[in-house]
């Protein structure tokens, strides 16, 4: 009777065991589908997807697969924080977005207070100084902030062109304004004059502040604005003959820019991005072909940035006891460097940043070509 | 310089102007046909803009002409069902709640088309591109375009309204319903006839938003307010009013940059429309609503 039970018991671990190591791993996925910017959101489904699918296929974590929730924030505060209470409530070990940095800092001390980690290529420069402070222990970045890709795109500025004089045209929401007083700073230090002039989010004309940066004398300009905005930005200044040498955020190399301009518009400008579909980078074309195959459509740096988060995560749990316990997640994060798609990802205490490299790029035409790579890591 | 500056900040002005004089106006022709204050109608316009350059342009591949008279028709269609099935049944409740149901609608209006059309941004490369230059000014054909095209809208639906059967029909309902009714008009035949002509309108607005913006789920972001200061500051309710009104504001808003730094732009027609709320609450051209 005693080996009987004794076999029972056996049986009942072996059972139990295997269940634990197949059971699937919960983390959430907080993004905005719908809202003001819902194509940001759903090309960082589509790369968390397909990190998701390929770790899955290799065997998932230490045998355990990775089950993604994914829940729409619409881009909004309210909503990023009932997303989160319900990825808390569904038992997520781990929390991929929100994405916009008001929304971050909207959900921080709910995470917080739960201790549960969550990475977001939300940018904003007051997320790196509440890391900082120490306010926010379990936030991680996957991208690059703002604030160290202002200083690279400002010190492109100054080493591409050599200016007595720089315009800065930003939009005047926490993403341009973060960005102006970075480089403001970089030029002051650099003993360059400055002449700053914002447009509103989604305005429709730019005239005015392009014929200011004509009779102020300006030998170069920055421009850190929107997706759309960029546009707007790339015509009028086209239709103005304003020549003045121009560097750019990101934004003007991202496809669904690029399909609403037309060569003449951007030929000449340069913009720092952290990805770019031209980037000799094997990690680059690989992720680029994979995604091709995928999703039937070109990448971009949302979809590039959240993939890197997904394998940042799965690297992280692969070297806990329980991939799943939060806690051991956050030591883990610690110990992360692997090469990601957008850059090298490794943990940078302090900070809690992972990526710190980006391009330089010079559009032909439409054509992004990377002149080169920058790490301020 | 200061010249070339001013000359070429009135041309942008005075497009944008017209632009938001037309949709003053077609917040006008709903308000008077009505009595509903339609807060979609920004969402109408993006709306036109996706059918011509996402489903006729991208989809189809139809010339743009095509494009545009396809498009035509479907939003004369939707006006129709429009106000059947929303405007003439929330023009019976409270206003608090017709606003409510107007802006609610234009929510599903937005969310409909991401659906359907998805995310990304369309375009029709080569539309009213490409500049005049003058001396040392260049102004945008797109602006030129507008100011003509948006003109001669204007001049059409004050034709339209002053000297046709169905125009002067509108008038009369705007005036009283019932006494129109009285009087042998079609009501609900009229509130459907005047809400397609604001549909057209709303798709000749997102047609010349185009070239300037592309077509996008935030296209019309701000359009609506300013329209609705434009026609406030002109007049509402009053055709030539919103065009004084329209001009009135992208002229200001345009040229305040020369004055006050580029943040403020955007507040600047706001703050014309509270000065005239204050000091004229009727509007420029004096006529009440």
């Amino acid at each position: 009777m005693k080996k009987f039970l004794a076999l029972l018991m056996a049986i009942a671990m072996l059972l139990s065991a295997t269940a634990m190591a197949s059971e699937a791993i919960t983390v959430g996925i907080s993004v905005m589908k719908t809202g003001t910017s819902p194509d940001d959101g759903i090309f960082a489904e589509k790369g968390i997807t397909m990190a998701v699918e390929e770790i899955n296929a290799a065997g998932g974590i230490n045998g355990r697969p990775i089950e993604i929730i994914v829940e729409d924030d619409q881009g909004t505060t309210e909503g990023a924080v009932n997303v989160v209470n319900k990825l808390i409530n569904d038992g997520a070990s781990f929390i991929i977005g929100p994405h916009r940095s008001a929304s971050v800092s909207a959900v921080a001390d709910i995470l917080e207070a739960n201790k549960l980690p969550y990475i977001t290529a939300g940018t904003g420069v007051n997320l790196k100084q509440a890391v900082m402070d120490g306010l926010w222990n379990t936030l991680y970045f996957c991208k690059p902030l703002d604030s160290m890709q202002a200083s690279i795109a400002a010190t492109a500025v100054i080493d591409l062109f050599a200016p007595g004089k720089v315009g800065i045209l930003y939009t005047s929401d926490a993403f341009g304004t973060g960005a102006m007083e970075v480089a403001t700073e970089v030029f002051g230090n650099a003993g360059i004059e400055v002449q700053c002039e914002s447009m509103n989010p989604d305005d429709k004309d730019v005239t005015g502040q392009i014929l200011n940066f004509e009779n102020g004398g300006c030998d170069a300009v920055l421009v850190w604005v929107h997706n759309n905005d960029m546009v707007v930005v790339a015509r009028q200044t086209y239709e103005l003959g304003f020549t003045t040498p121009i560097l750019t955020s990101g934004a003007t190399v991202l496809p669904q820019v690029i399909a609403l301009m037309e060569e003449d518009w951007v030929d000449g400008w340069y913009a720092v991005t952290n990805y770019s579909r031209t980037s000799e980078s094997e990690a680059v074309q690989s992720f680029r072909e994979r995604f091709l195959e995928r999703w039937e459509e070109e990448p971009e740096v949302m979809s590039a940035s959240y993939y890197g988060a997904v394998y940042i995560m799965a690297e992280a749990m692969k070297n806990c006891e329980d991939p799943a316990d939060s806690a051991q997640i956050c030591a883990a994060l610690e110990n992360v460097d692997i090469q990601g798609v957008i850059s090298r990802l490794r943990f940078h205490e302090g900070t809690h940043e992972f990526a710190s490299e980006a391009f330089v790029c010079r559009m032909e035409g439409l054509n992004p070509i990377v002149e080169k790579a920058v790490d301020a890591g | 310089m200061l010249l070339r500056q001013i000359i070429q900040l009135s041309v942008s002005g005075i497009a944008m102007g017209f632009i938001y004089a037309l949709v003053a106006i077609e917040y006008t022709l709903i308000w008077n046909s009505t009595g509903l204050l339609n807060f979609s109608h920004d969402k109408m316009i993006m709306l036109g803009a996706y059918i011509i350059a996402a489903v006729f342009f991208d989809k189809i591949g139809l010339p743009v002409y095509l494009c545009f008279v396809f498009s035509t028709v479907i939003m004369i269609l939707v006006g129709f069902l429009l106000s059947n099935l929303v405007f003439i049944r929330l023009s019976k409740l409270p206003t608090i709640f017709s606003v409510m149901g107007t802006i609610l609608i234009g929510q599903i209006i937005r969310e409909a088309i991401r659906l359907w059309l998805g995310s990304t941004p369309y375009a029709i490369k080569g539309l009213m591109t490409g500049v005049y230059r003058m001396g040392n000014i260049a102004i945008s054909k797109a602006n030129v375009y507008i100011i003509v095209v948006a003109g001669l809208v204007l001049l059409a639906l004050m034709l339209f309204i002053n000297h046709t059967k169905i125009g002067k029909a509108m008038k009369c309902v705007n005036q009283n319903k019932n006494a129109a009714a009285l009087m042998g008009i079609d009501v609900q035949r009229n509130i459907m006839i005047t809400t397609a002509i604001s549909l057209v309108v709303c798709l000749i607005i997102g047609f010349m938003l185009i070239p300037l913006y592309g077509v996008n789920l935030n296209m019309t972001s701000n359009i609506s307010t300013k329209g609705f200061a434009a026609g406030a500051v002109g007049g509402f309710g009053y055709l030539p009013g919103c065009i004084v009104g329209g001009i009135i504001v992208g002229l200001i808003e345009s040229i305040s940059v020369l004055a006050i730094p580029s943040i403020y732009k955007d507040y600047v027609s706001f703050l014309v429309l509270i000065v005239v709320l204050l000091l004229k609450p009727q509007g420029i051209l004096g006529k009440k609503a």
